[in-house]
């Protein structure tokens, strides 16, 4: 679903990511860990046609996003680290722009927004303008906005910050059953212990080089992720 | 700590004023460059309206300058000089006040730090008043050259002059600061805070026009009844009297009662706003809350839905409207008062202009000057910054992105321009070309001036603004932007009056002219906007 070969970009001479090739299959929740500034955010910003790169590619579905990034823009859904979102709409019509932009059907729509607004306790909340939410309302938002066009590949940054933990079970919940119904879930996460038991596979990174992938058990086998992660980290400073 | 905050903040504003977008890291020495030409490019222009604007002040002050001195009343010279320089100040500032302090996006961040409350006020109150020291050099020292080169100066009025231009702001500062005290203040307790802010600032604006419009009248009347202005000021408004007279005199008492009437309401007014600063600062901001009802929702197409979403953001700001569309509300309220005095103008058109084109040309032009006012699309790649993540993670085209903010600046505009047009051609009934030219060259200019917006916008982005009034108000864009829509005014009249007037070529065929050059310059800009404008939005990042 989502293939990122030898993948390098550059602020001026320093590179925020060197060389990181990573594949995410359909199924997978992959989750993409590191320390502050080791890459993380510039890697998914790249997935997502945020961000241009200097070497390296990044397929979606099997489409180049430099070559067609409309075409692959379309399957994703990218929900960012800080929800910065339409300060001057309501929380409903920020959702119907998004639902305009995909080409959602009127009946889908109503469905969606309905479906997860419920979920996420937000429904009430939808004709207030968004300059009125809380941290934790923009990024349920966020999330909504991200799931009314039912993506095929699912980006995020740092997902779960501000959520409360019900918000938060949510979530999860909804990733994995994204999932299960044949998508895939891309996100960083400082949060160690939701990723040991969310994801199906990890990667770690630092310093813009990815230090090992791989399945849950193959990364971490018996120890904690976090003792791994701490590990590696050290290691890679020694 | 006083000092640094107000550091902090001229900083912010100086920077919001010369930096653009910014980029991660390198290509630091063609930034630089790039830099500093920008800060070249807006000192120039800063001086260039100084120069302007300094030089409309300096005739001003010659025409009053001489009777004045003639009569013995150089201190009514100064107390003019005064009331013409709070009236700037007040102007300049009174609509950002209520931003500068109440709504100013660090106060959370300065409140919750070991920082006296009164201490971030002082701050705020302080770097407006060094804003409004800028604004009064443009009228106190052309003001003061004139009285010198007319030779009216003592020593001890240099001194006072150099005291008063210290203390005069203060003034303003204190009117300005006790006004956005009082918007803030009814907004912070009503449901409809923007309604109100926008209905008070309207009113003020209003009220500003009307004075500007009557100009010359007024000035015509100074110098036919200097004594009676004289006494009129001396009774009605003692500290421009008082200014007056420290000046031109080099009265001490003067002087330091004009000072008492500087410093002492500012000091009043300063302790009077600390005393409700914090709860007015850190007052819930919003209406009352809305329940959403689940409604059949509609659908629209992408740039449809592109379209009405910069409608939105512009809709929901005053600031954003009141900055970048009250051309538009001019160019009404022109026309109506030209239909309400055609009594007085139509009897000359008849003898000037039987077939009624150069009426039609004059309307045209009008309508253009006040459309060249309108800036709507130029802060529109600006206004983005943190959002504009969402049209770069979308499945959006640049081109679509591109066309709504330019179609924006249109759709708005013609609505006002037809209206205006029709009113003009009613009023002073022209034919039927000279109607089609009124309407169809400003709605070419609006085309125009709306896609170059956007253009001038990707070249100068400002992403790092803190409030968004420095996105749509501050930086090159907007300036650019006004610039060039007045060029493309000015040009075509400068044409007319030194080339085409003595080649006998009629209006009719000049003003087709002048639409068929403004309608081939915006499929040009469009084409430019869709092409070299896309690929720049492509590579723009907020940060």
């Amino acid at each position: 679903m989502l293939k990122i070969n030898n993948l390098t970009k550059r602020y001026g001479d320093k590179k925020a990511v060197d060389n990181l090739s990573l594949h995410i299959q359909k199924g997978e929740i992959y989750g993409f860990i590191g320390h502050n500034g080791a890459g993380k955010t510039t890697t998914i910003k790249s997935c997502c046609g945020i961000l241009n790169f200097d070497e390296g590619d990044i397929l979606v579905d099997g489409v180049s996003i430099k070559d067609d990034p409309l075409s692959c823009k379309k399957k994703i859904a990218y929900i960012p680290d800080n929800p910065d979102l339409y300060e001057f709409l309501s929380g409903i019509k920020y959702l119907n722009f998004v639902a305009d932009v995909f080409g959602v059907s009127r009946q889908d729509r109503e469905e969606r927004i309905s479906k997860y607004a419920d979920m996420f306790e937000l429904t009430k909340d939808l004709a207030q303008p968004i300059n009125a939410y809380s941290h934790g309302m923009k990024q349920k938002l966020a999330v909504i906005s991200a799931l009314i066009h039912d993506p095929k590949l699912i980006i995020m940054d740092e997902p779960f910050v501000g959520l409360d933990p019900k918000a938060s079970h949510l979530l999860k919940q909804t990733m994995r059953e994204h999932c299960d119904r044949g998508g895939a879930i891309f996100f960083s996460t400082h949060v160690l212990e939701v990723a040991e038991k969310l994801c199906d596979k990890v990667a770690i990174i630092k310093g813009g080089k990815l230090i090992t992938s791989g399945t849950m058990e193959e990364v971490k086998g018996d120890a904690s992720l976090e003792h791994v992660f701490l590990e590696l980290e050290g290691e890679k400073d020694a | 700590m006083l000092k640094l905050l107000i550091s902090i903040k001229m900083k912010a504003m100086f920077e919001g004023m010369f930096a653009s977008s910014k980029t991660k890291g390198g290509k630091s020495s063609k930034k630089e460059k790039s830099g500093k030409g920008k800060m070249a490019s807006y000192i120039f222009l800063i001086i260039f309206l100084v120069v302007i604007v300094g030089g409309l002040f300096a005739t001003i002050f010659w025409q009053i300058g001489r009777p004045f001195i003639a009569l013995g009343l150089g201190w009514l010279y100064f107390a003019m000089m005064g009331i013409f320089v709070f009236l700037l100040c007040f102007v300049g500032s009174v609509f950002v006040t209520q931003t500068q302090i109440y709504e100013s996006k660090d106060n959370e961040l300065l409140l919750s730090m070991p920082v006296k409350p009164s201490m971030i006020l002082a701050s705020r109150m302080i770097s407006l008043l060094l804003l409004n020291y800028a604004y009064e050099m443009i009228i106190a020292l052309p003001a003061g050259i004139v009285y010198g080169a007319l030779g009216g100066f003592t020593a001890g009025g240099v001194v006072a002059y150099i005291l008063c231009i210290l203390l005069l702001p203060l003034l303003a500062v204190t009117v300005s600061s006790l006004f956005g005290w009082i918007v803030a203040a009814i907004s912070s307790k009503m449901k409809s805070k923007r309604i109100v802010s926008m209905a008070l600032s309207l009113i003020l604006f209003g009220l500003y026009m009307y004075v500007c419009m009557q100009w010359q009248m007024y000035v015509q009347k100074l110098i036919e009844n200097g004594q009676a202005v004289a006494e009129a000021i001396k009774g009605t408004l003692p500290p421009f009297y008082h200014m007056g007279v420290a000046i031109s005199d080099g009265n001490i008492i003067s002087m330091l009662i004009f000072a008492l009437w500087t410093i002492l309401p500012f000091a009043l007014i300063y302790l009077f706003v600390s005393r409700s600063f914090i709860k007015i600062a850190t007052a819930k901001r919003g209406g009352a809350k809305i329940e959403y009802r689940k409604k059949a929702m509609k659908e629209s197409g992408i740039k449809k839905a592109l379209l009405v979403n910069e409608m939105r953001r512009l809709g929901s700001s005053n600031m954003y409207m009141f900055n970048a569309a009250i051309g538009l509300a001019f160019m009404v309220g022109i026309s109506v008062y030209l239909a309400i005095k055609s009594g007085d103008f139509a009897p000359v058109i008849a003898m000037i202009d039987p077939t009624h084109m150069m009426t039609a040309a004059m309307g045209c032009l009008l309508i253009m000057a006040m459309a060249s006012l309108t800036i709507i699309s130029a802060p529109t790649i600006s206004l983005e910054a943190k959002t504009l993540w969402i049209l770069k993670s979308l499945p959006l085209a640049g081109r679509d992105v591109l066309w709504a903010k330019a179609m924006m600046h249109i759709v708005i505009s013609l609505p006002f321009v037809l209206v205006s047009a029709i009113i003009l051609a009613v009023t002073y009934e022209m034919n039927i070309v000279g109607i089609a030219l009124m309407i169809l060259v400003p709605c070419a200019f609006v085309a125009l001036t709306g896609i170059a917006g956007v253009i001038i916008n990707l070249k100068y982005p400002k992403f790092n603004w803190v409030n968004e009034s420095a996105a749509v108000k501050q930086g090159l864009a907007p300036t650019v932007a006004i610039l060039v829509s007045m060029a493309l005014v000015v040009i075509p009249v400068l044409l007319y009056f030194f080339v085409i007037k003595d080649t006998g070529l009629n209006m009719e065929i000049y003003m087709t002219l002048v639409l068929v050059i403004f309608a081939v310059l915006t499929v040009l800009a469009y084409r430019y906007l869709m092409t070299v404008g896309v690929r720049k939005f492509e590579k723009l990042q907020s940060e």
